[in-house]
């Protein structure tokens, strides 16, 4: 269809306007921040170019390597019981029985729940003394002592990953439900004539045909997982002993508790730096795949 | 005879799990409700039981008259009616362009996918020393113009795959009427993009009423959203959970709510249109 060249253009400047002023240019105002000594609590010293020296001292600081190792625990221990527990929910709801749409749209609430209060109510689960898990307990009159999850450095990031993946299983199901609504159907009638078990067809046909979708799911809980926060901040705040501490808790830490501004601009370049090249790597893995 | 039996457990079967996925979906939520319903009395006894024992609004009662939690309310509403408005504003003829005209080719619309990716703390840190700057940190002009800048990746991306669905020949038959461009586009092109705007100004809606590390970093007092009033009342509060269930229930009727009027769009929304 004709539309001039400028019209078309008209049509997105306000766009690019905007992702260019709360997008773009704050981006680099940080890369120009991490090379600065800028710290609030010491306004005197005034801002001073410092060359890498943050980037230097991020590299000997045991607490970013914490992070560092919790973030990466966190996003990919999460990750394959995401996928597991939401093919599960996607092959449940891919049928055509009374109801599904309803229960198609009661999965989907951990998702429109804000995680801030996601993370709230399991806090409440993961409380002993309120825990409807203590209830069931005491229903059955099981006289065992429900364990503090959340204070043993060993049980918090497993807690913290059942929680994520509570609020993640709906985006998992949702693209692998429309992944599995858009398969031909001849492969598995084919399948069925040869006598393949529900098992065998799941195994070699179905997963195998899911892994364009598969892809893009790992891709984007990267992503997501990498970018958490509201969880942190709420349920542990880093603890016990820095056993939760994850990039963005200690960006956060850095910039609001600190005040100190050029070495949370150099926390938060690196950790973009992690995620581009955790995004490259995946690329290029569909990439071969698609090949393949 | 027997088949028949098989066909029926089998789908029997199927509504057990059904239920029990629903119970993993619903129940957290569920809990949370239900402690909001409890009264003063009973949240400090130490028998836990599964239901209230009788239904107490006292929890409500108290978290409605507190400052906070109404002022974030409303300040909530206030910000994300606005930015939600703008990026549909803004953002549905950006997705229009892109999706005829490829504008800028496949750089921009990489450009626009890659702004939502950003961690909001990392994203915090240079606006809220350029909003110090101009004095803008926790004014609701700050919030609402850095809320539209994220809901417009959302909603460039819906639109997009929105027109990317709608056929170009009603469009190309008004041209050949003689319709100009601003004539083309109101009378033709909204009418018809009308389902997809509303589909995406809930899920806008959705998201920016439920974010929070962005606007825990960049306010303070004046423009405090419900997000930050619930977690600053839950630091002080903290083991008061029946005032937390209360104030967590009121974040998150009004989602609920809204996402069940666009349920029909909510798979490409949520999803990022990564499909359709």
């Amino acid at each position: 269809m004709r539309m001039y060249r400028w019209e078309k253009w008209l049509l997105i400047i306000p766009t690019l306007f905007v992702v260019l002023l709360v997008f773009i240019f704050p981006l680099f105002y940080s890369v120009g921040m991490s090379v600065t000594s800028r710290n609030l609590l010491r306004p005197q010293l005034g801002t001073k170019f410092v060359g890498l020296e943050n980037f230097i001292e991020l590299t000997r600081d045991e607490e970013f390597a914490v992070a560092i190792k919790n973030t990466l625990y966190f996003t990919f221990g999460g990750i394959p019981v995401q996928l597991i527990l939401g093919l599960s929910f996607a092959l449940l709801l891919n049928r055509r029985i009374p109801g599904i749409n309803a229960f198609r749209m009661v999965i989907v609430i951990p998702m429109i729940i804000a995680p801030l209060i996601n993370s709230f109510a399991w806090l409440m689960i993961f409380q002993p003394s309120l825990s409807p898990i203590t209830a069931i307990l005491d229903l059955f009159r099981l006289d065992v002592e429900m364990p503090i999850l959340l204070a043993s450095t060993k049980t918090v990031m497993p807690a913290l990953i059942t929680v994520s993946t509570y609020m993640a299983t709906p985006f998992v199901a949702l693209v692998l439900l429309a992944g599995l609504q858009s398969l031909p159907q001849e492969p598995f009638e084919a399948a069925k004539i040869d006598g393949a078990s529900r098992w065998q067809t799941l195994l070699l046909l179905t997963i195998p045909m899911l892994k364009p979708a598969i892809l893009v799911i790992i891709m984007i809980r990267v992503m997501d997982a990498m970018r958490s926060f509201d969880l942190f901040f709420v349920m542990t705040s880093g603890g016990p002993a820095n056993a939760s501490m994850v990039l963005s808790l200690f960006n956060y830490e850095a910039m609001y508790h600190r005040l100190t501004q050029g070495y949370a601009s150099a926390i938060s370049v690196m950790t973009f730096a992690i995620i581009i090249v955790l995004c490259i790597v995946l690329h290029r893995m569909t990439l071969r795949s698609d090949e393949g | 005879m027997r088949r028949y039996y098989r066909r029926h457990l089998g789908s029997a079967g199927i509504y057990i799990l059904l239920l029990l996925a629903a119970c993993w979906s619903l129940g957290p939520i569920l809990f949370v409700a239900m402690s909001s319903f409890r009264s003063a009395s009973e949240q400090f006894t130490t028998s836990t039981s599964l239901l209230p024992a009788e239904l107490s609004l006292d929890s409500y009662r108290h978290v409605l008259t507190t400052e906070a939690i109404p002022k974030g309310f409303l300040n909530s509403i206030v910000i994300t009616t606005s930015a939600t408005l703008l990026a549909l504003l803004i953002g549905s003829p950006a997705g229009y362009s892109l999706s005829r005209h490829r504008t800028g080719g496949i750089a921009m619309s990489y450009m626009i996918l890659v702004s939502r990716m950003i961690p909001p703390i990392a994203l915090s840190i240079p606006l809220f020393v350029i909003g110090q700057r101009l004095d803008l940190v926790d004014t609701h002009v700050f919030m609402i113009v850095i809320y539209t800048f994220m809901n417009l990746a959302l909603v460039t991306w819906m639109m997009k795959t929105f027109f990317d669905e709608l056929p170009v020949e009603l469009e190309e038959a008004a041209r050949v009427d003689g319709c100009t461009t601003g004539q083309l586009l109101r009378k033709i092109v909204v009418p018809l993009a009308a389902p997809g705007m509303g589909a995406s100004a809930v899920l806008s809606f959705v998201f920016t009423w439920n974010e929070f590390g962005l606007a825990l970093a960049l306010t303070r007092s004046d423009a405090v959203t419900l997000p930050v009033a619930i977690s600053g009342f839950v630091t002080i509060f903290r083991w008061e959970w029946g005032w937390m269930a209360a104030a967590s229930m009121l974040m998150v009727i009004p989602a609920i709510v809204f996402t069940f009027i666009a349920q029909k769009y909510i798979v490409q929304g949520l999803t990022f249109g990564a499909f359709k």
